[in-house]
């Protein structure tokens, strides 16, 4: 449900005696990718102020250190049905780093952000860290949001239409 | 008198580059109730700064027994005189910048058989509904930088409050930064944004949309941070005919147009958006009279036709009324600033309990020859200040000789530096025709009703009036006979109550 699309659990845990040899190309992968070695963390974005029931309410994860809001770079994404009011959405087991939310309100289910003549967002927007667009998206400093090697953040993501 | 001679002193001394003190942008909470104080303190010593408070009520209404009227209203004037104009000056304690911030006043007088009554209310819009939930301001306006806030969609700071019409069988109230909102016809409710089309939802129309012969409306939206103008062609039954962007890079604030029969005019002036100039959208105009202006002249039928004339620099808010003649030269009538320092010193100096400063217009008869690229002028009435041109609502985009408008006279003997004095000025013959309202009467725009159905223009009718009496608290209706305003109004309706100086209206006949 929650599409998780590249975020892997490492695999490095083995009963018995680690190898001098496998240590070190062990510490030789911790250096170059963190990423897959790093305790896991869970993400949850509070979707705040959402008018309506229609479509669905898109949600896609980025990591820092990728093109934030370019299509093709996200973390992990996913959606659901609208309901109004509040939604909750949790990326599990993230790898510890600096991650940004940005979320859409898909009134009209075609799976795209929809935009007006002009390149305005005609359609509900949220990010995470309560960030919002101002004559453009904010920066992925706006809305990154630190999730620890343990343990559980929350983030709100107002909607602004 | 002394206000009016400081605005006279500054008048004159406008083109040396005297700001106003009140330039500088102060973006806090803190700064906006501070305003709040001024504007307490500058209306002690400045009576007329009435016309900039507050509207505490959210809605005010008087029954036709509430209203005394001295005249005798005529019978067969039948219908709805709407105004608009910002009125919700502060959001609880926290006071606007410029005029142009506050939430928008709707308000309708129903004239019939010879009575009138009068309801109005601030246009429950989204933002306003938000604010009051939240006790605060929250959102971005016209010229005041509202602390944490921001722009995630044009139409979520829409306050609605510049002009009103009735198109498509829909009342509108009109913004020009964000869409045209429609409102409940009976209570003046808002009822929802209107979106033309779903690629066109949010997008700026002005609030000076031009009513074609055959019941077409033209408008139009600007977009700085887009480079674009947008065109709107609208069928007379509300439903979109076609919508053309026009690349306009850098975009000048544009506030008015004009319409032929063959053309769609718009007056560029050098007053330019920059995006980084400034945070609010007024300081992000930046003034460029060394580059002059333009008119871009748009065929109707194919606007990708375009031709461009040079023009010199000048700011200009209002036209009247533009027309082709036979030998194919755009003639049109306005009202022209030397810059726009009347909108970036006094609509902010008024806000906060100041006197005006900057510089007021003069109304001019203009002629562009499209194939020669020429323009020239004629100045009808010099300065200080004429505004608000409104011609006969069936005539747009054909010659029409007469044109209402406000003056603004230093020697009509008022006790404010305001606009006094209703003009009719006939282009033909030369003649004006003028009434100085009282010395305590602050006039707003008046508009010409035609006595005939359909377009004849013989010049009967009537021109209604609204003045801001702040010695007396009242705003009044005034109906004066459009041939002949120097006698005097015919009928005179006090309201029990003052409104704020507002902006635009019109009249839809019953």
């Amino acid at each position: 449900m929650f599409g998780r699309t590249s975020v892997t659990q490492p695999s490095t845990h083995r009963s018995g005696g680690v190898r001098p040899a496998s240590a070190i190309i062990l510490a030789a992968m911790m250096l170059a990718l963190p990423a897959t070695v790093a305790h896991a963390g869970d993400l949850t974005i509070k979707v705040e102020n959402i008018a309506g029931d229609d479509g669905q309410v898109r949600v896609a994860l980025f990591r820092e250190g990728t093109k934030f809001l370019e299509s093709g770079q996200e973390e992990a994404a996913t959606f659901r049905v609208t309901s109004p009011g509040t939604m909750n959405f949790t990326f599990p087991d993230l790898a510890a780093g600096r991650y940004g939310v940005a979320v859409f309100h898909d009134a009209n289910a075609n799976g795209e952000l929809d935009s007006n003549l002009l390149g305005i967002p005609t359609e509900g927007l949220a990010f995470s860290n309560a960030a919002r667009a101002n004559f453009g998206p904010p920066s992925f400093a706006d809305v990154a949001v630190t999730v620890p090697a343990e343990g559980a953040v929350t983030t709100r993501a107002p909607m602004t239409y | 008198m002394m206000d009016r001679r400081t605005f006279m002193t500054s008048l004159a001394v406008a083109g040396l580059g005297l700001t106003g003190i009140s330039g500088t942008a102060l973006a806090d909470a803190n700064a906006m109730r501070h305003r709040a104080l001024n504007f307490q303190i500058g209306l002690r010593e400045r009576p007329w700064l009435l016309g900039w408070q507050t509207l505490e009520a959210p809605m005010v209404a008087a029954a036709s027994n509430e209203i005394r009227v001295e005249g005798r209203i005529p019978a067969d004037l039948k219908g709805d005189f709407c105004r608009n104009g910002p009125a919700g000056h502060e959001v609880f304690g926290h006071r606007y910048r410029h005029w142009f911030d506050g939430d928008g006043l709707v308000h309708r007088f129903r004239l019939e058989d010879g009575t009138v009554r009068h309801e109005g209310r601030i246009i429950d819009t989204p933002k306003w509904r938000a604010e009051q939930a939240a006790f605060q301001p929250l959102y971005d306006a016209f010229d005041t930088d509202v602390e944490g806030a921001s722009v995630s969609s044009l139409d979520s700071l829409n306050p609605g409050n510049i002009s009103i019409i009735h198109h498509g069988g829909r009342l509108l109230a009109l913004w020009e930064g964000g869409s045209a909102m429609e409102l409940d016809p009976d209570t003046l409710a808002f009822r929802d944004f209107v979106t033309l089309a779903p690629e066109a939802r949010g997008m700026p129309f002005a609030a000076h949309p031009r009513l074609d012969r055959d019941g077409t409306l033209w408008s139009f939206g600007t977009a700085g941070f887009a480079g674009k103008i947008v065109l709107y062609r609208v069928n007379p039954d509300g439903s979109l005919h076609g919508i053309h962007l026009l690349d306009v890079a850098p975009t000048p604030m544009v506030h008015d147009f004009l319409i032929t029969e063959r053309h769609v005019v718009f007056i560029l002036t050098p007053w330019r958006y920059d995006h980084s100039a400034g945070k609010t959208f007024l300081e992000r105009h930046v003034w460029q009279p060394e580059t002059g202006g333009q008119a871009l002249i748009i065929d109707k039928d194919d606007p990708s036709q375009r031709r461009i004339v040079d023009l010199p620099a000048f700011w200009v808010y209002h036209f009247g009324n533009a027309w082709e003649d036979a030998a194919g030269i755009i003639r049109f009538d306005y009202c022209r600033y030397a810059d726009p320092t009347m909108t970036t010193e006094a609509f902010r100096q008024v806000m906060n309990g100041e006197a005006p400063t900057g510089t007021g217009a003069s109304y001019r008869s203009a002629r562009i020859d499209p194939v020669k690229g020429r323009f020239s002028e004629s100045t009808l009435i010099d300065g200080p200040a004429a505004e608000f041109p409104r011609v006969h609502p069936g005539r747009i985009g054909r010659r029409t000789d007469r044109t209402v408008m406000l003056l603004a006279d230093p020697d009509s003997g008022v006790d404010h530096p305001l606009f006094a004095t209703t003009a009719m000025v006939n282009r033909e013959t030369g003649r004006i025709d003028a009434f100085v309202h009282g010395p305590t009467e602050i006039a707003e725009e008046a508009i010409l009703v035609p006595a005939e159905e359909g377009d004849t223009d013989s010049g009967a009718g009537w021109v209604l009036q609204t003045v801001l009496d702040y010695a007396a608290a009242r705003t009044r209706l005034k109906i004066f006979d459009a041939t002949d305003l120097s006698s005097g109004p015919v009928a005179v309706a006090t309201l029990p109550y003052a409104l704020p100086a507002g902006l635009h209206g019109n009249f839809m006949k019953a």
